[in-house]
């Protein structure tokens, strides 16, 4: 438990001397607001959107905020230990691998989230008048946060076995963040999508990753929580045996490459 | 840099040493034109090397020990096509000299070979051929031959001499390596904290270079009496004899020492650049 | 030899050596061109997105803004294919002294690291708005008349230097700083404004816009002329000329802080 503890405190420590980044990051994320909430104000003026202005722009601010907070790449850390070779010595040690890199990612992430999360959630109350959900609604969107977060790591872990095979990792990652802008809500609100679409994006993973702390946020669902958690847990339990498959899949082809 | 006083002539070589921190670099990158000294007067073959950078660029080759001067994927034949483009060579005399540094440096076995798969010797071979392509009338050596195994330090020295030789072209070379400074430079320059402390020829330092340092580790007082014994100290670590390596070896040292004495450990040592500045320093300046 | 003809020759073989030694890692390759055609239909799929929600965006029709999206799309990534670079001169050229091997070459240091690389991974991104600019072009009807069609090709070398000019003067920036990375991924993050017609934005967005990161020259002035626009008359017809002149200001902005490189060393 110790060991993991340990590579978690590095992740952390990185965070902090690159602090840099997630200055930038904040940054980014004003300018993105602005945009958004500039080109949605436009929209809304016009007088046909679905919803009011202030649901969207809450949910647009709710999103980067849960983005912040749960960004993730083992896709080109453990792409740079595979291309070095170094990925060998990792295997060595007698610790597992995956947790390793799981508990180095939450290490970064931990500071992320107050570097990056907690300064946008204060942008999104002070600037873009995001309302209060309760203590309860609070704690439920937390826990939601944190689902997404196991999620999103599965994911890129699974992701990242790959460059086992194809040495790169940047080219998986910016695909994953792609198309997890695309499906997530992140990049629209999903719920001003018609039924048809977007009941085809909900059967994807993406949309447990922003949409779904996002609507536990903004509440009006009640007893469909648990339902919401629970398709979060679906589909980390999915990720969780894929990526235990691919990760036997990539030894066996390290030991047998004799790496 | 506390202040430098420095000419050079056309056609010489010259070894330019000292510890590090002592100013050899800064030293350099001022003449290249990297950077601008903050009082005083610069002048390289008639130009100001900052000012006219560009200009005083096209003549000037450079190696430094530890960059490349090469394109790190491509293969060593495409830096040299990219180089000669950049130089202005013609087409005809790139040919000809291409196939003068294929023969003194040996670079066919892997001129198709990309740069960054080439070992050391081979690479700082390249580099050298590419610092003297458009045969410059100075070049800038900067520690060209540390971490090489001597075959490829011999080659690169002849190289250098046969340069110097036909095309009479300048060098300043730094270096830690006392066999290049021997076996190229007729006058040494030595550096010691921005300043120069020594400015002359080689020779006159010769019998420092060939002096050995024998360090012996025993119990009680020591004497020694032989040819050959300049000099003994008693340091820390035990006692040192400085001797002339060419009228005494080590090991007839060690015969009569061990005869005589109960020596615990023992130590031969090379001298060093930093030894021999410091010495040069605490005995102070030779004219 | 004229010193423009030497650069231009040398730039030509570092950009055919470039190719040769990027299909070595083809992998990395096609899944970075994959997913940058994945990236430019995202942000498609938002603009088709909100126009579910209207039928014009402060009057402007969903295929004028998909004219907009691909024409300044056009320029930036365009740019970006060939002098990206320069965005990495603080960590990697300044901190590391590589600026130094530039230096000692009878070569401009600017064009050297503007040649080091060449961000091949954009070239999917220009094909893709290339393609919206047809389209939506198609689907407008537009037809433009031989002076249209003279100041469209202005403004996109014009467009391209305005780029230019912002990403130099943020990324020299890095002589005083020593990091230039973090600079432009702010100014990657704004150039997504390019996308929206200016008047969408407040006041002091449009200021920033047109000065401190000129990007609307590079995107809705040429863009809004091309269509037949007529509001911001006398921007639009300044644009072809913006590029230059802010390029020579950055360019000396940049020589600035290249001379106190040069006086301190690193």
């Amino acid at each position: 438990m110790n060991r993991y503890l340990e590579f978690a405190r590095i992740g952390l420590r990185e965070g902090v001397v690159y602090r840099a980044n997630a200055l930038a990051s904040v940054a980014t994320t004003v300018i993105y607001l602005v945009l958004m909430y500039s080109v949605w104000s436009a929209i809304a003026a016009a007088g046909t959107l679905e919803g009011s202005f202030s649901q969207v722009i809450s949910y647009v601010a709710l999103g980067q905020v849960v983005q912040n907070a749960t960004s993730v790449d083992m896709e080109n850390t453990v792409g740079e230990k595979v291309r070095k070779g170094t990925v060998v010595n990792e295997l060595k040690r007698p610790v597992s691998f995956q947790l390793q890199m799981l508990s180095y990612q939450l290490g970064g992430s931990l500071f992320d989230t107050v570097a990056r999360g907690v300064p946008a959630m204060a942008i999104a109350v002070v600037f873009l008048g995001v309302g209060s959900p309760g203590v309860l609604g609070g704690l439920a969107f937390l826990v939601s946060v944190v689902l997404s977060f196991a999620l999103v790591s599965l994911m890129s872990y699974s992701l990242a076995m790959l460059t086992f095979w194809t040495k790169v990792g940047w080219s998986l990652n910016m695909m994953r963040s792609t198309l997890t802008g695309l499906f997530s809500g992140a990049l629209f609100p999903l719920y001003l999508l018609p039924d048809g679409v977007r009941g085809l994006f909900y059967l994807t993973p993406f949309p447990s990753l922003v949409d779904a702390p996002i609507r536990i946020y903004q509440g009006g669902l009640s007893g469909s929580v648990w339902g919401v958690y629970g398709v979060q847990v679906f589909w980390i339990l999915f990720f969780a045996v894929a990526s235990r498959l691919m990760w036997g899949k990539a030894r066996t082809k390290l030991t047998v490459q004799g790496g | 840099m506390e202040g430098l006083d420095l000419e050079i002539e056309e056609g010489e070589i010259i070894g330019y040493i000292g510890a590090n921190g002592a100013g050899k670099s800064t030293t350099v990158k001022m003449l290249t034109g990297i950077m601008e000294p903050t009082s005083g007067r610069i002048e390289v073959n008639g130009r100001n090397p900052s000012e006219e950078r560009k200009a005083n660029a096209m003549d000037i080759g450079v190696v430094f020990g530890q960059k490349t001067q090469l394109w790190w994927d491509l293969p060593v034949r495409d830096s040299f096509r990219l180089l000669r483009k950049i130089y202005e060579v013609s087409e005809e005399e790139f040919d000809r000299r291409m196939d003068e540094f294929n023969d003194v440096l040996q670079l066919e076995d892997f001129l198709d070979t990309p740069v960054r798969k080439l070992s050391l010797g081979q690479k700082m071979r390249c580099e050298l051929a590419a610092a003297f392509l458009h045969e410059p009338p100075i070049v800038y050596l900067d520690e060209p031959t540390i971490g090489l195994d001597v075959a490829v330090k011999e080659r690169i020295r002849e190289f250098v001499k046969k340069m110097n030789r036909e095309r009479d072209t300048t060098v300043m070379l730094t270096t830690h390596d006392i066999g290049d400074i021997e076996d190229l430079c007729e006058r040494v320059v030595v550096l010691d904290e921005g300043r120069k402390i020594y400015d002359g020829e080689l020779d006159a330092l010769v019998d420092r270079f060939t002096s050995r340092r024998l360090v012996l580790e025993l119990e009680g007082g020591f004497e020694l009496d032989m040819e050959g014994v300049l000099e003994i100290e008693d340091t820390e670590e035990g006692y040192e004899v400085v001797f002339d390596r060419e009228e005494v070896s080590a090991a007839d040292l060690m015969r009569e020492v061990l005869e005589v004495y109960d020596v615990s450990d023992f130590q031969i040592r090379e001298p060093d650049i930093e030894s021999v500045v410091k010495k040069i320093y605490n005995e102070g300046l030779h004219e | 030899m004229s010193a423009l003809r030497k650069h231009l020759s040398v730039y030509w073989d570092y950009f055919k050596q470039y190719w040769r030694t990027r299909l070595v890692y083809r992998w990395d390759f096609f899944l970075g061109a994959t997913g940058q055609t994945v990236n430019v239909f995202a942000k498609l799929a938002f603009l088709t997105l909100i126009f579910t929600q209207v039928n014009s965006l402060q009057g402007w029709s969903f295929d004028e803004m998909l004219f907009l999206a691909g024409f300044s799309g056009l320029i930036l990534f365009t740019h970006n294919v060939f002098m990206f670079n320069i965005y990495r001169l603080g960590e990697d050229y300044i901190l590391t002294g590589d600026l130094d091997r530039f230096l000692v070459r009878p070569l401009n240091p600017l064009f050297q690291i503007y040649s080091d690389d060449v961000h091949d991974n954009n070239v999917p991104k220009v094909i893709a708005n290339a393609a919206l600019v047809v389209y939506a072009s198609a689907q407008l009807g537009l037809v433009l008349s031989p002076v249209q069609l003279a100041y469209a090709a202005l403004s996109f070398v014009s467009g391209i230097l305005v780029v230019a000019s912002v990403y130099l003067a943020f990324s020299s920036t890095a002589f005083w700083t020593g990091t230039s990375k973090n600079a432009i991924w702010l100014i990657f993050r704004l150039s997504d404004f390019r996308r929206y017609p200016i008047g969408v934005f407040a006041v002091f967005v449009q200021a920033l816009l047109v000065t401190a990161v000129p990007l609307a020259f590079a995107s809705f002035f040429p863009a809004s002329f091309l269509l037949g626009r007529s509001a911001y008359a006398e921007w639009q017809l300044v644009s072809p000329l913006a590029g230059p002149v802010l390029f020579s200001l950055s360019y000396i902005f940049w020589r600035k802080g290249l001379s106190g490189y040069s006086s301190t060393g690193s």
